[in-house]
């Protein structure tokens, strides 16, 4: 029971990591800085609250703006690069911020003992502070409010974005406010999802967010599927749940996981969310919806 | 006089780089498509050339530091045709998110299983193997510069196999078919050139230089790991955007150059440093100069 929970826990953590990947790529954006901009959230949250007794919701809100402000300040010389050169680019930045947290020593004294982020050692002793009471409102609220987006306004123009920029331009949409914003709001999203992740699992350690990482949050989203919100959650709960139910196998966990991941993408290459979609809805109307793709200029 | 060190075996070590940047490109080229899997290649081929020469105890023979070296281009050729038919084929027209992905999960069962055959085979240890080779402990002076003699045999290689491709790409039927699918696929297959030979051969040629690659610095380095792979991949996208994408000549100067920053950062600063001021400057040109260093100015698909 308690392992049943932990794993939605999990789950629900890394929907919060999938979630804040398709808010950029709602917009076309290929973005691979969410590790990046996690780890902030992380340690942010972590110093906050272990080492300066802030309350969990204030400490997680201001890493997640502090993300969101270095979000802008990457987003918007990153309107210049688009497809593979922005993933290379957004590489770059989760990797530098890796190598900071790798070197980074900040200690205090609590209680008698030294708190705070080792440098290569990590970070220790974060209070726990996060269970699934919290998640699941993070979650909940993340899934009102890209629900909303999708069908408002906003939705709308990232939509046109995606499709064809100059076309979108030319409609009228502020194509610059949207790819920016669109970018801090993900980049909101994993720095309050890192927080809640480092005061739940209460360690962290910078070689956890490598590149390895960024690799796993672009497989819950392309997994899932990238067309609409529930892509990303499915996604994230069906490749967090999977290793655990691969226990079994043992030390071909990791292997089989990889094997069905791949098997997934090459049978539903849009993401098994949309995919399903798209055929169950064409055995109810006669003619099949026509192709969309995702970020597709890379 | 330290730094003229740093510099010349950053020069030679870089010619490495340069070749696994080349790999890369040569992929991007052709299929327009990151090839995440081609660290996992390298990785998968040094472990090769290490088995040979563990086995038949290559710790001072060069005859069978030779047969690894050769051992470990054929895997990887085979390898990269593998990867190809797996991860690139069956989504030809799917959208480009969808190979990333697969390819990246090609990587994941590759290192798993690496793992996985370095603890349980004897001849390997957990986390790093021994790849011996008589040219271990090789070192002689230049003057006052201590030169590994590792280092040189690599950049001799490095520079013939570069050498060798560059008649390829240029001077024959193939290479001439190769730059024609590069510079449009569609034209190219209306021309009567056969687009998935192109693909398939630049795999297998791709990826038989990642095989070299993996042995030369399995040589270089003395030993081989499950994850070297992903290391060098980053060095490889920061190699491919200082060049620009498709650039085969950029490629290879830029590898010489990242091989010197190197060097000098990880002998002067620290070597947890080096991937930061690295990743710094490939920030930097992609902001200030996206089409990279060495790309032609029209050279621009999407």
């Amino acid at each position: 029971m308690t392992a049943a929970l932990s794993i939605l826990e999990l789950g629900g953590l890394n929907v919060l990591l999938a979630l804040s990947v398709y808010a950029t790529f709602k917009v076309g954006q290929f973005s691979l800085a969410q590790v990046g901009f996690w780890s902030i959230g992380a340690y942010g949250t972590g110093i906050l609250t272990s080492l300066y007794g802030l309350p969990l919701l204030p400490a997680v809100l201001l890493c997640g703006l502090g993300s969101a402000v270095i979000g802008l300040l990457l987003g918007y010389p990153c309107l210049r690069i688009r497809g593979i050169y922005l993933a290379l680019a957004t590489v770059a930045f989760s990797e530098v911020v890796r190598v900071f947290f790798h070197n980074f020593k900040f200690q205090v004294e609590r209680d008698g003992k030294l708190v705070g982020p080792d440098a290569s050692l990590g970070f220790r002793g974060i209070e726990v502070l996060t269970a699934w009471p919290q998640i699941l409102c993070a979650v909940l609220i993340l899934i009102f409010v890209f629900a909303w987006i999708e069908r408002s306004r906003l939705g709308l123009s990232a939509n046109a974005v995606r499709e064809d920029e100059t076309a979108a331009a030319c409609a009228g949409v502020n194509v610059v406010a949207i790819k920016v914003g669109m970018f801090a709001f993900g980049a909101f999203i994993a720095g309050m999802g890192g927080g809640l992740y480092s005061t739940y699992v209460s360690f962290v350690n910078s070689d956890n967010f490598g590149f390895h990482l960024a690799l796993l949050s672009i497989f819950y989203v392309s997994v899932g599927g990238t067309e609409r919100f529930y892509g990303p959650v499915i996604g994230a709960l069906l490749l967090t749940a999977l290793p655990e139910l691969l226990r079994i196998t043992g030390d071909f966990r990791m292997i089989v996981y990889g094997v069905i991941v791949l098997a997934l993408m090459l049978l539903f290459p849009r993401g098994v969310a949309d995919e399903l979609r798209l055929r169950v809805g064409s055995l109810f109307r006669r003619a099949r919806p026509a192709a969309r793709s995702g970020p597709n200029d890379y | 006089m330290i730094f003229f060190e740093y510099l010349i075996n950053g020069l030679l070590f870089g010619a490495t780089y340069s070749l696994v940047a080349i790999g890369f490109t040569l992929i991007f080229g052709v299929l327009n498509r990151l090839n995440i899997a081609h660290g996992a290649t390298i990785m998968v081929a040094a472990f090769a050339g290490a088995y040979v020469s563990l086995r038949l105890g290559g710790k001072d023979s060069y005859y069978v530091l030779a047969m690894a070296f050769f051992i470990a281009v054929v895997s990887g050729a085979l390898l990269g045709i593998l990867v190809r038919a797996v991860a690139f084929a069956p989504l030809r027209n799917a959208s480009p998110l969808a190979p990333f992905v697969t390819s990246a999960a090609v990587t994941v069962i590759l290192e798993e299983v690496f793992v996985l055959i370095s603890r349980r085979v004897p001849l390997f240890s957990p986390e790093f193997s021994q790849f011996p080779s008589p040219l271990e402990n090789l070192v002689f002076f230049v003057g006052p510069v201590l030169i590994r003699g590792a280092y040189v045999v690599n950049f001799i290689i490095a520079v013939l196999l570069m050498v060798s491709l560059h008649w390829w790409i240029t001077q024959t039927r193939m290479g001439r078919a190769i730059r024609s699918v590069e510079e449009n696929p569609t034209m190219a297959w209306l021309l009567g050139i056969n687009v998935r030979r192109v693909e398939v051969t630049v795999f297998a040629v791709a990826s038989a230089i990642a095989g070299a690659v993996g042995c030369l610095i399995g040589v270089a380095m003395g030993t081989v790991g499950p994850f070297m792979g992903a290391n060098l991949l980053l060095t490889g996208f920061v190699i491919l955007v200082l060049a620009g994408l498709g650039s085969l000549r950029g490629a290879m100067v830029c590898g010489l150059i990242v091989g010197v920053i190197e060097m000098t950062i990880v002998g002067m600063v620290s070597a947890s440093m080096k991937e930061a001021v690295l990743f710094i400057i490939l920030f930097a040109v992609l902001i200030v100069r996206p089409q990279g260093l060495f790309s032609d100015p029209e050279a621009k698909r999407d």
